[in-house]
C-alpha cells in the first residue's frame, strides 16, 4: 500500500491505496465523486475523463500514484452558485444527453478547451468529441451544444 | 516501462501484460520530455515528449500530420511519441514516420548506450530488439532535406487504427519519392524509387490479416489506394 496525496477540485485528498489502483478508482472510491464514471476500462469509452492540472486525461488510464501532488479537476467542479456551467447548460438546452453515463467525459473534454473558447474551432471540437463513445443520441445534440457554447456557428451537418 | 501508458495500461486492464515490476517514468520529465533539433537537420524526441505536445510544436510537419491522426485529444495529452515506437504496433503512424524518416532510436542500460535503426528495431507485431535491460531514451529523426509529405490512411472511424496507411514522400528536386505503408503487414515497410509504380508496388509487398473489419484482398486493394492517392497529393502524376 502506498500514501498517495493529490488535490481533487481544490481539496486535498489523502489516502493509502495499493499501487494498481487506477485514478479512476481513487476518484470514485477514495474522493467519494462518482460523477467520473468508468464505461470501458481501457481508455477507448472516454467516459472517465478528468482534467489532470487542467489537461484533459483517461483517469482509467493513469494510476493514482502516479497523480501524487496534481490538481484532478472532476465534473462536479463545473457547475456552482450561479447554477449550471455554460458547457452543461448548453447540453441540457440541445438535448445533448439522454442517460447521462457518458457525458462527465464529455464536459471535462470540452472543459479542457474552455479557457482558450475564443479561439476554439468546429474541427477541434469534433476532434475532441470523436474521443467519446456515446450510445443515446447520435451526437447531434452534443456537437451542437458545444457549437452554442463556443459561440460557433451551428454546422450544417451533426 | 511506464511513460504514457496509453497502451499498456489497457493490456495491464486486460491482464495480457502481467509484469512483475513496473516502473513509471514520469517523474523525469526534465531530464526525457525534451524535444530539440540537432545540427545536421535531425529532431530528438526525448522519451516523455507527448504526442499532443509534439503535434502542436509544429516541429516536424509530417510527423504533426500523422500523430493527428493517434487515438483522440486525451489519449495524445499522455501518449508519447517514444512509446509508440516502442511499443510496435503494426498500425501504429509514429513507426511508420519514423522509418520513412531514417529514424533511430537510443537505447541506455548499465552496459552502455547504443542506437539502433527503427528498421532493425521493429522486429515483428508488437516486437523490438530492445533487451530487456535497456531503456528507451529518445528517438532520432533525420527528415531529408527539401522533401515534402503527406500522411494518408483509412479508418473505420476516426482514432481508430488504421485499415490500411501511408507516410508518403516525394523530393521536387530529384523527383524520388517514398512510401512507409502501415497497417498491412507484420511491421511497418518502406520503399524508395520513382513515383511511377510505387504505389503498385506497395500493394503488392503488403502482408495484410484479415479480419472483421477488412479481408486480405481488400485491405491490400486499399494500400494501392492510399499510396496513390498520396503521392498525387504531393503532385506526382503517380495515379
Amino acid at each position: 500500500m502506498r500514501e498517495v496525496r493529490l488535490s481533487v477540485n481544490g481539496r486535498p485528498v489523502t489516502a493509502r491505496v495499493e499501487p494498481r489502483t487506477t485514478l479512476a478508482d481513487f476518484i470514485r472510491e477514495r474522493a467519494l465523486l462518482t460523477g467520473t464514471h468508468l464505461g470501458c476500462e481501457h481508455g477507448v469509452c472516454g467516459a472517465c475523463t478528468v482534467l489532470l492540472d487542467g489537461v484533459a486525461v483517461r483517469s482509467c488510464l493513469l494510476l493514482a500514484v502516479q497523480a501524487e501532488g496534481a490538481e484532478v479537476t472532476t465534473v462536479e467542479a463545473l457547475a456552482g452558485d450561479a447554477g449550471l456551467h455554460p458547457l452543461q447548460d448548453a447540453l441540457h438546452r440541445h438535448h445533448g444527453l439522454q442517460c447521462g453515463f457518458c457525458t462527465s467525459g464529455i464536459l471535462m473534454s470540452l472543459a479542457e478547451l474552455w479557457p482558450r473558447r475564443d479561439q476554439v474551432s468546429r474541427d477541434e471540437i469534433i476532434d475532441c468529441l470523436g474521443g467519446h463513445l456515446c450510445r443515446c443520441t447520435g451526437y447531434v445534440g452534443i456537437v451542437r451544444a458545444a457549437e452554442d457554447a463556443f459561440g460557433l456557428p451551428a454546422g450544417d451537418r451533426g | 516501462m511506464l511513460a504514457g501508458g496509453q497502451s499498456l495500461m489497457p493490456l495491464l486492464a486486460f491482464r495480457l501484460a502481467r509484469p512483475t515490476l513496473l516502473v513509471d517514468l514520469n517523474r523525469l520529465g526534465a531530464e526525457l520530455g525534451g524535444v530539440e533539433a540537432e545540427p545536421g537537420g535531425a529532431l530528438r524526441i526525448g522519451a516523455l515528449a507527448r504526442q499532443r505536445a509534439v503535434e502542436r510544436s509544429g516541429a516536424l510537419s509530417v510527423l504533426g500530420e500523422a500523430l493527428a491522426l493517434v487515438g483522440h485529444p486525451a489519449i495524445r495529452n499522455r501518449g508519447t511519441v517514444v512509446g509508440s515506437v516502442c511499443h510496435a504496433d503494426p498500425a501504429a503512424e509514429v513507426c511508420a514516420v519514423a522509418l520513412a524518416l531514417d529514424g533511430s532510436l537510443e537505447l541506455r542500460s548499465i552496459r552502455g548506450r547504443r542506437e539502433v535503426a527503427v528498421d532493425e528495431l521493429l522486429t515483428g507485431p508488437f516486437s523490438t530488439a530492445i533487451e530487456p535491460d535497456e531503456l528507451a531514451v529518445a528517438l532520432r529523426l533525420r527528415p531529408p532535406a527539401g522533401w515534402r509529405w503527406r500522411v494518408l490512411e483509412v479508418a473505420r472511424r476516426a482514432g481508430d487504427f488504421a485499415l490500411a496507411g501511408v507516410v508518403a514522400g516525394v523530393d521536387p528536386a530529384g523527383g524520388d519519392a517514398r512510401l512507409a505503408v502501415f497497417g498491412a503487414a507484420p511491421r511497418p515497410y518502406r520503399l524508395d524509387g520513382p513515383p511511377a509504380g510505387l504505389a503498385e508496388r506497395a500493394a503488392a509487398a503488403a502482408r495484410p490479416s484479415g479480419d472483421l473489419h477488412g479481408g486480405v484482398a481488400y485491405r491490400r486493394h486499399l494500400v494501392g489506394v492510399v499510396a496513390r492517392r498520396a503521392l498525387a497529393a504531393l503532385g506526382t502524376d503517380a495515379a
